[in-house]
Parts: structure tokens; sequence; C-alpha cells
């Protein structure tokens, strides 16, 4: 009796049957803890308080929103502020906020800008 | 027989499983971060951001931006009623905060040979870097305004603090990693399992997010572009500083004037530097440090980071990284 022979009469449907499960659980599992798109999200703080939280995937059309007293861009892909009644304007110079772990602050009128993201291999802070 | 042997196979088969499950879910288990409270917000000046990790953080957020307002209401020369701003009034003044401070600035500016230095505040006003005030000074009032500056300028009894007269205190190279400090010693009294705060970019790690201990990820800026990260460092605790020529500067006739002032020449540190990053175990030495390290340049300051036990990533102008002593840092 030869080793295939051996082996053929020795594995039924059942068994095969069997084998495919397991390896569908443990694909299911797999897929299951590596899943889910990095999404971000704009936190805006006023006075150190939240006041807009904005999942910028869900953003179609591009549109201005009003913090205090500076104006902020919010795009899909980040968020500007496009003015403020500071007079440094650090905060305009600054440009698109687009990354996990980005922030700015208009410090004079204490609106805060911190891009967030749950899942993906991003930093947790960033120096700087 | 044949029926026992389908039994083994199914029972065996559900054994696997079964052990394949709780193997999963005990990692699951293990990489799964804790609750999280998160906020931002303005203090000293510039954002401080806060990650606590675990069960009841949230109430924690309100006590660490009461000690980093605390702390900036003793120290910043920019509020009348501070101890630093009463010293540089020609005041003593008592305090352990300020005094414990100090003697950290003045080890390090001893060691590096005086181009950090905290009386440099005569000078700093001089430059006014980031305000709307800003110029390049004449020579005349740089010459002046050093007469002002070095560590023999100030006096520490205990925790009795005053300058000469005509010297000005400015830590504001440090005070964002004196905040760290507080904030850290504040974490370890605590119940959080695990917390990165930056205080404009100064970074205290402490504990971990999951209970198997993973390293946080904290980012470099990049000195020249904003869209990329100029790497990422592996932390599981301490302290993480960077000075650059990128966040507070001007462009006169075509030269950058940053913020970074040699206290020895009174003008901005040119030695090929761009940015520099210390990783080391207090909040101080490694803001003290990054300052340091940004005006030696490399060469120099290998023996300064020796002596503390630090670590630092140099970038020069041509944008080479440099990493010297034990950093986990992948760029």
């Amino acid at each position: 009796m030869s080793i295939d022979k051996g082996l053929k009469s020795r594995i039924t449907k059942g068994d095969i049957l069997l084998i495919i499960g397991i390896v569908i659980l443990t694909a299911t599992l797999f897929i299951y803890s590596f899943s889910g798109s990095d999404t971000l999200k704009a936190q805006i703080y006023l006075d150190g308080e939240s006041v807009k939280e904005i999942d910028l995937s869900e953003v179609k059309d591009s549109y201005t929103v009003i913090v205090g007293q500076c104006e902020l861009l919010i795009e899909n892909d980040g968020v500007t502020f496009l003015s403020s009644k500071c007079s440094d304007k650090l905060c305009v110079k600054r440009g698109k906020l687009t990354k996990k772990g980005d922030a700015m602050a208009c410090v004079p009128q204490k609106v805060v800008v911190s891009i967030k993201s749950t899942k993906g291999k991003q930093p947790d802070i960033v120096t700087y | 027989m044949k029926n026992k042997k389908k039994i083994i196979t199914v029972v065996v088969a559900v054994i696997c499983v079964a052990l394949l499950a709780a193997l999963y879910f005990w990692n699951y288990n293990r990489e799964k971060r804790y609750d999280c409270s998160e906020k931002s917000t303005v203090a000293m000046g510039t954002i401080v951001s806060q990650k606590l990790y675990g069960e009841g953080s949230a109430k924690h957020i309100e006590k660490i931006s009461t000690l980093i307002n605390a702390l900036d209401d003793e120290i910043s020369w920019r509020e009348p009623s501070s101890a630093v701003a009463e010293i540089n009034e020609g005041k003593t003044i008592k305090s352990k905060q300020v005094a414990d401070i100090l003697n950290k600035c003045l080890d390090v500016t001893n060691e590096c040979g005086g181009v950090f230095d905290v009386t440099i505040g005569g000078i700093t006003r001089l430059w006014s870097i980031g305000e709307d005030s800003q110029r390049v000074p004449d020579e005349d009032e740089i010459e002046k305004a050093l007469e002002n500056v070095g560590s023999e300028k100030i006096s520490i009894s205990g925790n009795n603090v005053a300058v000469s007269e005509g010297t000005k205190l400015d830590l504001g190279a440090v005070g964002k990693g004196a905040a760290c400090d507080n904030i850290m010693t504040y974490l370890k009294a605590s119940d959080i399992k695990g917390a990165v705060v930056s205080v404009g970019g100064s970074i205290l790690a402490y504990g971990s997010y999951n209970k198997k201990g993973d390293k946080w990820k904290i980012a470099v800026k990049h000195p020249r572009n904003d869209n990329e990260y100029l790497g990422i460092i592996s932390l599981s605790e301490g302290f993480v500083s960077t000075s650059g020529d990128y966040e507070r500067y001007f462009i006169k006739d075509g030269k950058r004037y940053h913020h970074i002032i040699d206290a020895t020449s009174g003008y901005p540190a040119d030695e090929g530097v761009i940015s520099v990053t210390v990783v080391c175990d207090s909040g101080i030495l490694s803001d003290a440090l990054s300052t340091a390290c940004f005006i030696l340049g490399e060469e120099k300051s290998r023996a300064l980071l020796e002596k503390y036990d630090a670590s630092a990533i140099f970038v020069d102008s041509e944008l080479n990284i440099s990493v010297v002593g034990d950093i986990d840092f992948e760029y």
C-alpha cells in the first residue's frame, strides 16, 4: 500500500470540510484584526472645550466654519486656518493640517485644530 | 472503528479551533488600547495635547492642565506677578520650583561652555523673534546686552533666587520640559496606565496604551516639509524635545533669523544644524540639551549628550540625518 493510498483511505470528505472550516475561521479572525480604513477626523477646540469633531472622510464638498474669531476651511484631506483676527497669523501661515498628529493653535484666539485617527500605523504624537 | 476515528478527528479539530480562538483573543486583549481621554488646549502660549490611557483617565486631564498653568504663572517672564518677573525686577524671591529649574539649567550651561544660558532674556527681547516687533538688533545693542548674560549673574541660596541688576531670566527654552517633568511626577502617583503629552512639541511618554506594553510612536516633524515626518521614534518612557530653525524665525535680506540664540555671541546659532531632537530621562534636560546641541553642532555635542546619558537626532542644512546614541528611530 502506497502512502498516497493510505492517506486517501483515511481522509474523508468530512475531514476536508472541517479543514476548510478551520482555514475560513482563521482567515476571518486575521481579516477582522487588520480591517478598518484609516479615517481622519478633525477635533476643534475653543478655549479648551471641544466644539466640533469632523470625520474628514465624510466631507464631500469643502466648506468653511467659524470658530471663535477664526475661519477654518474643512476639506476631505485636511483643515486650514483661512483667517484669524490675531496679529501674527502664524495659524494661517501653517497651511493645511493633513496628517494624524498634526495640530495648530491660534494662541491669541484659543482655537486649536488637531487631526486624529483611530486606525493605521500613524504616530501617537509629534515633536517639533 | 470508522466512527471512533471520525469522533477523534472532530474532537482534535474542535480543540485546535478553540486553542486558535483563545490565542487570538488573548493577543487581541493584550494589544487592545485602554480607554483613552484626549484633549488639546492652549497653555504656556502653545498647544498642549494630552492623551491619557486607562479607566477614569478623563478626570486627570483638567488636573494636568492646572499643573501646567500653575507652572507658567510662576516661571513666565511675561506674567508680571510671576516669580521670574519679580526676580527680573531685582527682587530676591523664594521659589523651590524656580531654584530647582535654575540649578539644572546652570549645570547644562557649565557643561556646554555657556552657549545655552537662561540669563539671555535681554538678548531675546532685543530680537523678539516671532513677535510683531522682531528685528535684527544693532551690534552695539547686542554687545551691551551680552554684558548682563552669564551664569555668574544668578545667585541661588537654598530656594532664594536673585539676579544681578540688568540681568533678565528667560526660561522659555526649558519651561515646556519643566511642565513635562511636573506632569510625569503626577502621572506616576496616579492610576493612569499610559500617557503621551505634548507641551508645545516637548513630549513626555509614560507607561503604555495596552497590556502588551507596546512602545509609543513619536513622530519627528520634518524641518522643511510640513507634509511629511522626518521619522518615527519608538519609546517606552522618557522625554523628547526638538529645537529647530523652522518654528519661529523671520527672513531678512535672504537670511533666516531663527529664535535659537547662542548666548555667547547674541546671534542665532549657525552651526549648519536645522533641527535637533533629544531623548533623555528629564524634561528640563531634554529641552536644555536640544537647545545646546543645536547651537554646538553635532561634533561638539557628543560629549554633552554622553554626560547626561542622552541621545539625539541631528539634521543638517542638506537634510542629512545623524543619530547619536541609542534611539529606536525609523526614517
